[in-house]
C-alpha cells in the first residue's frame, strides 16, 4: 500500500512553547484514520502544518510524494471555518470563491453533496446557525478531488441530527483512492468510521494503531483505550 | 497560470466591491451635502458641485488607501486565501496587484464623474470654471502623468511598507512568551514601527543628500520632473525590497491567523 | 448504528447480514446492497464492508459476479448449515451459562420447554 502522508521528526514551537515534539508518522492511503487527543494537544496545529498555513519549512512532512508547499496543497483538503470570508457573503459567493480557486474542485461534487445536506445558497455566512456552517464547512472541503481531506473536528458544537448527516456524507463521498484524517477529542460517533487511529499526547504521537488491533489487543473498544491512555492507566 | 487566474479573480472580485462600496457612500453623501447647499444657499450651491467634487475625491482617495491596505494585509493571513495551491510568490503578487488595479479602478471612475462634472459646469455656463480650462500643453500633460506614475508608486510603498511591518510584528510576537498579549504586541508594534520609520527615513534623508550634494536642484519644472523620475526609481527599488523580504516572510514563517 | 465497542466492526456487520440471509429479508441468490449502500447503512467506512463481504466470501455465503455485484448464494444446505452453526452459537451461550447454576440437562430441557410456552401464552 502506497503512503499517502510521511512526517518526519517534525516539531513545532510557538511563544517560546513547545506545541508538538518530533513527530513521526507514516500513514497508508485509502483509510480513514481517527486524530485523537485531547484540547489543546496540537491536532489542530499538526493538520495546519500538513496543509501549509502554520509555519515550517520544507523538509518534514511529505504528501503523496511531494513535499513543495504549493505541491502539498494541491493534494491536500483542509477544512476551513471561513473565517477568512466577510460574514455578509453568501454560500454561493463562497462556492464561487472556491471554484475560481481550485482546478480539482467539482460542481458535480458540491451540488449533490450541498442537496443531501439542505445547504440553501442564498443564505448570508452570520445567518447560519453552527450546525449547517459546519455542513457548510464540510460540503466544501469534500467537493475538492484530493488526496488527503484533513477534516478538523467536523462534529464540534453540532447538534446530533447534523451530526449524523455530516458523517454520512463522509462515508458516502469518500472515493476509494482518498485519505480522510478526522481530529476530534470525543471519539464515540466517528469510532465506527475509523480504520486506524492516531493518537497525540505530550505533544507527540502516542500511538498509531489500527481499530481491530486495539480491540484484540486490548479487548477494549477505541473510546475506553482512548480514556485509558489518557488516564495513564494502560501499560505499554 | 490558470490557478494564478483564480486567484486574482477572487481577489479583484473582493477589491472591486470594496470600492464600489466607498464609491457609493461617496455619491450619497455628496447628494446629501448639495441638497443641503440647496436649501441654504439656492441656485448658486450649483457653483459648489466641482469644489464639492474635488474635496470628495481627496477624501474617498485616501479612504481607499487605507481600506485596500486592510484588505491586502488580511488577504496574506487567511486561510481561505493560503490553502489555495498557489506558491505564495504569486499570491503576494497577485494580491499588490489587484490591488492596485482596485485604486486605478477607483481613478477612472473619478475621471470619468470629473468630466461629466465639467460638463455640467460648461452646460450652466459657470464662467470662472471654464477660465481653468485654458490651454493644456503636452509638456503639462506628461508632467500630469509622471506625477501619476508617482504616486502610484509612492502607494504601492507604503502597502508593502505596511505589510512587511505587520509582519515584521508577526514574526518577532511569534517568538516572545507572551506574545499573544494584546500589551506585548502594543509594544511590539510600538517598536517596530518607530525602527522601520527611522530606518526610511536614514536611508531616504542619505539618498537625498547625495543627490544635492552632487549639484541637483529644484528650480525649473523640467528640474521637478526629473525629481519625480528619480523618486519613481526609488519608489521601485524600495517596492522590490519589501516584495522580496515579505515574500521571504509569507514562505518560511507567516501563518494565518482566520 | 449500534456496536458493541470492544468487537471488530467487520465481525458484527458480517453477523448481522448472516442474520438478515437466514432471517429471508435477503433472499437465497439475490443481490446484496452495494459495498457504500451498506456502509451508509452500517456507519461504517467501506474498507470495514468489504472485509466482512471478503469473509463471508471465503465462507461461501456470498460470491462476486463480475461487474455486477455480490450475490447470496442459492444454496440452500449453505444457508441451511449457516443457520445451524448460528443456532448452535446462541444455544451455546445459554447452555454454558444456565450449566454454570449447576442445572442438570433435564432441568434445562424442563425450563426452557416452560419458558416457551409462557411465551407462547403472553403472546396470546
Amino acid at each position: 500500500m502506497s503512503k499517502i502522508l510521511e512526517i518526519d521528526n517534525l516539531s513545532y514551537r510557538k511563544n517560546s512553547k513547545t506545541i508538538l515534539n518530533h513527530i513521526n508518522l507514516s500513514l497508508d492511503s485509502g483509510k480513514i484514520i481517527g486524530l485523537l487527543g485531547e484540547n489543546g494537544s496540537g491536532k489542530t496545529t499538526l493538520m495546519r502544518l500538513i496543509a501549509g498555513v502554520n509555519a515550517s519549512s520544507e523538509k518534514n512532512i511529505t504528501v503523496n510524494g511531494m513535499t513543495q508547499k504549493s505541491k502539498i496543497k494541491s493534494q491536500v483538503s483542509l477544512s476551513d471555518y471561513l473565517d477568512g470570508f466577510a460574514k455578509s457573503s453568501r454560500i454561493d459567493d463562497i462556492v464561487r470563491f472556491y471554484r475560481n480557486a481550485y482546478n480539482d474542485f467539482s460542481d458535480e461534487k458540491y451540488k449533490e453533496i450541498s442537496e443531501y445536506l439542505n445547504l440553501d445558497g442564498t443564505k448570508r455566512l452570520a445567518s447560519l446557525s453552527t450546525g449547517t456552517r459546519g455542513k457548510l464547512v464540510i460540503a466544501l472541503a469534500l467537493s475538492r478531488e484530493v488526496k488527503l481531506y484533513l477534516l478538523d473536528e467536523p462534529l464540534n458544537g453540532i447538534d446530533s441530527m447534523s451530526r449524523k448527516k455530516i458523517i454520512s456524507s463522509i462515508i458516502r463521498w469518500k472515493t476509494e483512492d482518498s485519505t480522510i484524517i478526522i481530529s476530534d477529542h470525543y471519539v464515540t460517533e466517528i469510532a465506527s468510521l475509523l480504520d486506524d487511529i492516531v493518537i497525540i499526547k505530550d505533544q507527540t504521537v502516542y500511538e498509531v494503531d489500527s481499530v481491530e488491533n486495539i480491540q484484540m489487543k486490548y479487548h477494549l473498544g477505541i473510546e475506553e483505550y482512548y480514556e485509558k491512555v489518557y488516564e495513564g492507566g494502560l501499560a505499554r | 497560470m490558470s490557478d494564478f487566474f483564480g486567484v486574482s479573480k477572487n481577489l479583484m472580485w473582493n477589491k472591486f466591491k470594496l470600492m464600489n462600496w466607498i464609491l457609493v457612500i461617496d455619491a450619497i453623501a455628496i447628494v446629501v451635502i448639495f441638497f443641503i447647499n440647496l436649501f441654504k444657499m439656492g441656485y448658486s450651491s450649483f457653483e459648489f458641485i466641482p469644489v464639492l467634487f474635488v474635496s470628495s475625491i481627496m477624501i474617498v482617495n485616501f479612504v481607499s488607501v487605507v481600506m485596500l491596505a486592510r484588505v491586502n494585509e488580511r488577504v496574506l493571513t487567511s486561510s481561505n486565501y493560503r490553502l489555495i495551491p498557489i506558491s505564495d510568490t504569486k499570491l503576494y503578487l497577485s494580491n499588490i496587484l489587484t490591488t492596485f488595479l482596485a485604486m486605478v479602478y477607483l481613478w477612472i471612475v473619478e475621471t470619468v464623474i470629473n468630466g461629466l462634472v465639467d460638463l455640467i459646469a460648461i452646460i450652466i455656463k459657470y464662467s470662472k470654471y471654464k477660465q481653468l480650462n485654458g490651454n493644456i500643453s503636452s509638456q503639462d500633460i506628461m508632467s500630469a502623468i509622471q506625477l501619476l506614475l508617482f504616486m502610484a508608486l509612492a502607494t504601492i510603498v507604503v502597502w508593502s511598507g505596511i505589510t512587511l511591518i505587520h509582519f515584521i510584528v508577526n514574526l518577532v510576537s511569534g517568538f516572545l512568551p507572551f506574545g499573544r498579549q494584546k500589551f506585548v504586541l502594543f509594544l511590539v508594534y510600538l517598536v517596530v514601527i518607530g525602527l522601520s520609520l527611522w530606518a526610511f527615513n536614514y536611508i531616504m534623508i542619505n539618498i537625498f543628500t547625495a543627490f544635492y550634494q552632487n549639484g541637483f536642484q529644484i528650480d525649473t519644472v523640467r528640474q521637478l520632473n526629473s525629481t519625480l523620475w528619480i523618486g519613481s526609481g526609488i519608489a521601485c527599488i524600495w517596492i522590490a525590497l519589501f516584495s522580496v523580504i515579505n515574500i521571504y516572510l509569507m514562505k518560511r514563517w507567516i501563518e494565518t491567523v482566520r | 448504528m449500534e456496536y458493541i465497542d470492544n468487537i471488530p466492526i467487520y465481525l458484527q456487520i458480517k453477523e448481522i447480514l448472516y442474520h438478515k440471509i437466514i432471517a429471508h429479508e435477503y433472499e437465497p441468490g439475490s443481490q446484496l446492497p452495494s459495498v457504500r449502500q451498506l456502509a451508509v447503512q452500517f456507519t461504517a467506512n467501506s474498507n470495514t464492508v468489504q472485509k466482512a463481504l471478503k469473509e463471508m466470501t471465503e465462507e461461501h455465503i456470498i460470491a462476486a459476479q463480475r461487474g455486477k455485484g455480490n450475490f447470496i448464494t442459492s444454496d440452500e444446505t449453505i444457508i441451511g448449515e449457516l443457520r445451524d452453526r448460528i443456532v448452535k452459537s446462541t444455544l451455546d451461550e445459554t447452555y454454558d451459562k444456565l450449566h454454570a447454576l449447576k442445572m442438570s440437562n433435564d432441568e434445562i430441557i424442563d425450563s426452557f420447554i416452560n419458558y416457551v410456552k409462557q411465551r407462547d401464552d403472553d403472546h396470546e
